[in-house]
């Protein structure tokens, strides 16, 4: 176990390697704020892009589009994010039908929806010249703390038209800084993690097969950024995953995510119009992984804040639920997106809803908040009965220290499943006989305006009172 | 009477969180009542929770103010909230 002294010599060593662990993010924290920033942002630009020739999808978890018989081709270009320099002939020859983004933007490029907007548009106007139309089926954006870091990456995809039955195809981009800032950032637990957390969302839809995996690697040095390839390629081995040539941002800032491709036959679980009243609320997991890991890194950073966790507990102890939480997270959760498949209609089939899935979410970066978001989605009212932590003194602390936002969010985590009662318990049983802990914690209250309401327990979860204003908070 | 001085600033432009509310709180520790600090962050929800902490642990937040794009100043006189 590392001490307060300890660490600070090993922050001085990184830095004379011209590392910064300071500036390392634990997690999904690095998002440019979807409420405030993003989705306002794409409300004004959607019409104007369109006029542009680019359409942008409306927020979902993966980019989902019916396959063709051939596989698709996905080329990456990587773009300055203010001055992009487009090789238009470049990309009339790629022919983009739909693209990926992942847009990294210094914070104060984030500091509002009309800030960040105004640099999307720039970016896309630069971009239309090319004069090709397609969709940006999921767009990903994140916050650097240095100005020379910022950049916008396009896994542009081209190739055959859809044919009828060949299946969906489902793409997603997801990244993370490193999930552990007191651990060497080029072990395969960091890079484990941040690949996992990138399929997560395919797998909250029931995609887990036929996968392909494009890196997003960026490291302060070609060394490390080696090792994370190599991590990269072990973890493909392991899995059965198909890795490919892709491009580094190259602005020498860590970075570790990737873009993942699959294929699924099944009707992915996006239909809002089927959530009815009574409908059960499963998570896979209980939640609020990051919150160990914040306790512990700022426990080894600062001694006031080791004091108040030795009233009541040991830094060995929170030692130890950090890297239990991360041994979690490394793994993909293959069987989850296994059974929710087993749980969705075949292509074309209907819906029905005391055999199938209408509604996932991957709990990941919102934690409990994805409850907000999806009633907000699909115009219901939801109710948690529960909100089940895994180490819920850690999130209490980090809450009340306000080291977290909100520490029910994880890193690869719990996904939630949405269904009929009588579906629920039995995907509850199939999922506990697997040796899953999964948990039901709440229900549709019925048709609404988006509201989301959850017991007082909330406030120990959550800081931010912006957070907290979009939760209706039951007297309990 | 209140100790009036020149503000120490801390700037932690670049930080995101939970480094700012770190940072802050062990600056402070370095100072004595009635001293003024001035914290600058870019990380939009340090405009939040770096407040949160230092009036938790007793301190005054005077203001929190824009001083140019993306980034704001924090006034916080020790030890007498």
């Amino acid at each position: 176990m590392e001490t307060t002294e300890e660490f600070w010599e090993r922050v001085s060593r990184y830095r004379e390697m011209g590392m910064d662990p300071l500036r390392w993010v634990a997690g999904c924290a690095v998002k440019v704020d979807l409420t405030t920033v993003v989705y306002p942002a794409l409300r004004r630009l959607r019409p104007l892009l369109r006029e542009l020739g680019v359409i942008v999808a409306e927020r979902e978890d993966a980019d989902i589009f019916t396959a063709g018989r051939e596989e698709p081709t996905i080329s990456r270009r990587i773009y300055n994010l203010r001055d992009p320099k487009i090789d238009r002939e470049d990309l009339k020859r790629i022919k983009p039908k739909r693209a990926i983004s992942l847009v990294q933007v210094h914070q104060r490029g984030a500091e509002t929806d009309k800030i960040f907007g105004d640099i999307l548009l720039s970016l896309y106007n630069s971009i239309s010249l090319a004069e090709q139309k397609f969709i940006v089926g999921k767009g990903h954006s994140i916050i650097t703390g240095y100005e020379d870091a910022e950049f916008a990456l396009f896994d542009f995809i081209s190739g055959s038209e859809a044919a009828k039955g060949e299946g969906f195809t489902l793409a997603n981009n997801d990244t993370i800084q490193v999930i552990d800032p007191t651990a060497d950032p080029g072990s395969k637990e960091q890079t484990d993690v941040a690949v996992s957390n990138s399929l997560n969302d395919l797998i909250a839809l029931g995609c887990y097969e036929d996968l392909r995996l494009l890196p997003v690697i960026d490291a302060p040095n070609e060394e490390l950024e080696r090792r994370i390839f190599s991590n990269m390629e072990k973890y493909a081995r392991k899995y059965g995953i198909r890795l490919l040539d892709a491009d580094s941002p190259g602005r020498r800032k860590l970075l570790i995510g990737a873009t993942f491709i699959g294929k699924t036959s099944k009707e992915p679980p996006v239909r809002p119009d089927l959530l009815t009243e009574g409908m059960k609320i499963l998570i896979t997991r209980p939640f609020g992984d990051l919150a160990p890991i914040n306790v512990y890194l700022s426990c080894l950073a600062d001694e006031d804040f080791l004091k108040k966790l030795e009233e009541n507990d040991t830094l060995k102890a929170v030692e130890i639920a950090k890297n239990r939480v991360i041994e979690t997270m490394r793994e993909p959760n293959l069987g989850i997106g296994k059974i929710v498949n087993q749980f969705l209609p075949e292509q074309d089939e209907e819906f029905i809803t005391s055999e199938h899935l209408v509604a996932t979410g991957d709990m990941s970066g919102p934690g409990v908040l994805i409850f907000k978001e999806i009633a907000e989605k699909t115009k219901v009212d939801i109710s948690l009965d529960e909100l089940p932590v895994k180490y819920a003194d850690y999130v209490r602390f980090a809450t009340e220290n306000f080291l977290m936002d909100n520490a029910t969010s994880g890193t690869n985590g719990a996904v939630a499943l949405i269904g009929e009662e009588g579906l629920i318990s039995e995907i509850m049983r199939k999922l506990k006989r697997e040796g899953h802990d999964p948990r039901i914690i709440g229900t549709v209250i019925g048709k609404g305006d988006g509201r989301l309401e959850t017991g007082d327990v909330v406030n120990e979860m959550i800081a931010s009172a912006q957070l907290l204003s979009e939760v209706d908070i039951r007297k309990e | 009477m209140e100790k009036e001085n020149t503000p120490r600033t801390l700037d932690l432009t670049g930080q995101i969180c939970p480094w700012p509310v770190i940072f802050t709180l062990k600056e402070i520790k370095k100072m004595t009542d009635g001293e003024i600090l001035d914290v600058l962050v870019d990380h939009m929800p340090s405009t939040l929770n770096v407040p949160a902490a230092v009036s938790k642990e007793g301190h005054r937040v005077e203001s929190t103010t824009r001083v140019d794009q993306g980034i704001y100043r924090i006034t916080v006189r020790i030890g007498t909230s």
